[in-house]
């Protein structure tokens, strides 16, 4: 009788259900995770947003419930403060760094996994990832050592008579984006050859045999199925160019030259207005505006990497 | 098999767990013996520990070393930059956290207004008769005739130029920043406090208060900012990354003094140096306070007095932090000729019988905080001029 019930009346819940997937164990296997994103992510960071809505009064927090920080930050978006120019010029930053570095990675992902013998391609990736064993901030000063006007690379084109005068590139937005363009290769070229390397290799084999030439494999097999990888690549990336202040202010100069102007990044202003006036309400209130323009940008990742899948 | 082994290791890293921990105790028990062989000689102090909040440089072992090591009392120093953060960190405290605040004087009515600072005695200060003038009867340390604080340090906010490119009578001039010949080439420390009083006199030149202005004075100002805004190309917080610019950022002029392009000429690059502009320019000054809720007034006290003797006095001045001015005269004493140069305290080629620290000194005026308006309003400007 117990056993006629599945048959009877079958259900596609229970149809499809492992044993493993209903049992206890997967539920405590999860927990450590759930625990430490709970404890180290969703808590401070339902924290911060809390913190966003408490005013300060005589320098002391008022916790409490108030929107006068969202309302003051909103009514100085276009003046005063300008934190719309400041959000566009982070947006800008960070999205021409994070293309560029897609750019330069997806060649280099593709030779790891398809140039380099299988043996040696964790002795690569390894080599890849490497500027991350060494201090960012160091290699932000480094590279202010390299592009100031009397660093290596000016000098080099000077001494070669390729350029008259040096080439502006310490304390401007270009600047910022090879700070960035250096910190996010990593991690790009990490997530580009896990998604290179999950392509079935036999389609590829397939579009050749059917006539289509390397570019075709390339432009037409390739790069579609790889196109998740690389719009979460993207998306990692925006996310940590938002974020970062460092080489905005050590190769930006905090208040940077762009197509847009000098303006600080939206980043370098939280950090800048906190350091101020320490009105940490205020702060988390602008943080909290960042964090939704991150959270935007990974729900369109989300949607694009998933439509036409 | 598997299980003898799991037993053997927890065995074993119940065995190491206690000798690490018998390890520690004894640790723990040998530094008591220490403290106590400490307080059985003859100290003038019983020891303990003493939290001071302070700008960075006091807390330099060259300064602070030789009180911990006499009187047997740690100091333990937590650094601000900036006043509203000193304040922040104040208030948001528990009482009794700090014992003694090094504040820049122009927060102490903020300190009194919340009723943490006690006055100061003078006579409890043997060097006072020592210190300049200037500092002795310093407004700004006074409230009702009580002296709140007793000055530490102070230093200029002139303007800072490399010699290559500017001549320093050529940087006599406010208006120099503005020259389209500058454009990328003016970094700025990012504080609104300093750089709006300099920005204030280069408009309104050699005013006593230059931070006492109308809307319509500050509304000058602003534009005066604004139009210096295309020259700038660094602004930070970060004191290396200011000093850096001019040596690596191609940046020659910086409304940022004496006190941090001063490392730079210690460290050999004689090619830069700071002049107080003909308008005049912004000085800073910090004083040491004692607070209410401190628990251990005599400790904090005793390094307060320290602190006014002249060899810490003459090293604070010579931090690696920054390099600054300090008002105990006897300290320019204990400083050699290196020293003595670097800080200004040679003969003025142009007033006899004066040094360049006391000529700069009568050119300079206090920093203080808006008189008309609130801090915010000035330090929106600030902003704007920032994301302009």
């Amino acid at each position: 009788m117990a056993n006629s019930i599945p048959l009877s009346k079958p259900s596609s819940n229970l149809q499809t259900k492992t044993p493993n997937e209903s049992s206890l164990l997967r539920w405590i296997c999860l927990a450590p995770a759930v625990i430490y994103d709970s404890l180290l992510f969703l808590l401070p960071l339902i924290f911060l947003i809390w913190i966003g809505f408490w005013t300060v009064d005589n320098y002391r927090l008022v916790p409490g419930f108030s929107l006068s920080n969202y309302i003051d930050i909103f009514q100085q978006f276009f003046s005063k403060s300008r934190y719309a120019y400041a959000i566009l010029q982070s947006l800008w930053v960070s999205s021409t760094a994070t293309f560029l570095t897609v750019l330069f990675c997806y060649p280099f992902a593709m030779a790891i996994a398809f140039v380099v013998p299988v043996r040696l391609q964790r002795l690569a990736i390894l080599l890849a990832i490497a500027p991350f064993w060494s201090s960012y901030i160091l290699r932000l000063y480094a590279w202010q050592t390299l592009l100031n006007k009397e660093g290596l690379i000016n000098s080099f084109l000077q001494t070669l008579h390729l350029i008259n005068q040096p080439i502006e590139i310490v304390f401007t937005q270009i600047g910022t984006r090879i700070g960035l363009i250096h910190y996010l290769a990593p991690i790009m070229i990490l997530i580009l050859y896990l998604a290179l390397q999950n392509v079935d290799r036999s389609l590829l084999s397939a579009a050749q045999n059917l006539g289509a030439t390397r570019w075709q494999v390339f432009w037409r097999v390739l790069l579609p199925l790889t196109r998740p990888g690389i719009v979460y690549a993207a998306v990692f990336g925006m996310i940590i160019s938002l974020g970062d202040v460092l080489s905005g202010i050590i190769l930006g100069g905090g208040t940077g030259k762009s197509i847009f102007g000098s303006l600080p990044l939206f980043a370098s202003m939280i950090l800048n207005e906190y350091a101020a006036s320490t009105n940490l309400p205020r702060t988390s209130a602008l943080a909290t505006i960042l964090i939704v323009i991150m959270v935007l940008i990974l729900f369109a990742g989300t949607k694009f990497s998933q439509s036409n899948q | 098999m598997r299980f003898t082994s799991r037993r053997k290791f927890l065995h074993y890293a119940s065995m190491t767990s206690l000798g690490l921990a018998a390890a520690k105790l004894g640790g723990c028990a040998s530094q008591n013996t220490t403290s106590q062989t400490s307080d059985a000689s003859p100290s003038p102090s019983s020891g303990g520990t003493i939290r001071v909040l302070s700008w960075p440089g006091y807390e330099e072992k060259d300064v602070v070393g030789k009180f911990e090591q006499d009187t047997g009392i740690k100091v333990e120093f937590k650094n601000y930059v900036g006043g509203e953060q000193m304040l922040q960190l104040v208030s948001q405290s528990p009482p009794g956290t700090y014992d003694s605040i090094v504040a820049d004087a122009e927060y102490l009515p903020k300190l009194l207004a919340l009723n943490i600072i006690e006055p100061l005695k003078k006579e409890d200060f043997p060097e006072f008769s020592n210190y300049v003038t200037a500092y002795q009867d310093m407004p700004l340390f006074y409230d009702k005739g009580n002296m709140m604080a007793i000055a530490t340090r102070y230093g200029f906010y002139g303007m800072a130029v490399n010699t290559d490119e500017i001549k320093p009578e050529e940087a006599a001039d406010w208006n120099l920043l503005l020259s389209p010949d500058l454009k990328g080439k003016v970094s700025m420390f990012d504080w609104y406090l300093p750089n709006m009083g300099d920005f204030s006199l280069a408009v309104f030149p050699n005013r006593e208060n230059p931070y006492d202005l109308t809307d319509a004075e500050l509304q000058k100002v602003k534009e005066w900012m604004l139009k210096l805004k295309p020259n700038v190309s660094l602004i930070s917080q970060n004191f290396q990354d200011v000093t850096n610019s001019f040596l690596t950022g191609g940046v020659i002029a910086a409304p940022i003094g004496d006190w941090l392009i001063q490392n730079l000429v210690a460290d050999g690059h004689d090619n830069f140096t700071a002049v107080i502009p003909k308008q005049g320019a912004i000085r800073w000054s910090e004083g040491a306070t004692i607070m209410t809720t401190s628990k251990n007034k005599d400790q904090a006290m005793q390094w307060i007095k320290y602190m006014t003797t002249p060899e810490p006095q003459a090293r604070l001045a010579n931090v690696k932090a920054s390099k600054c001015q300090v008002p105990n005269l006897k300290a320019i004493d204990l400083m050699n000729d290196d020293e003595k140069k670097l800080l200004g305290y040679t003969p003025d080629a142009k007033s006899t019988g004066k040094t360049i620290a006391e000529v700069k000194t009568a050119m300079t005026v206090p920093r203080r905080l808006p008189v008309k308006q609130s801090d915010k309003v000035w330090q929106d400007i600030y902003n704007e001029f920032k994301t302009s």
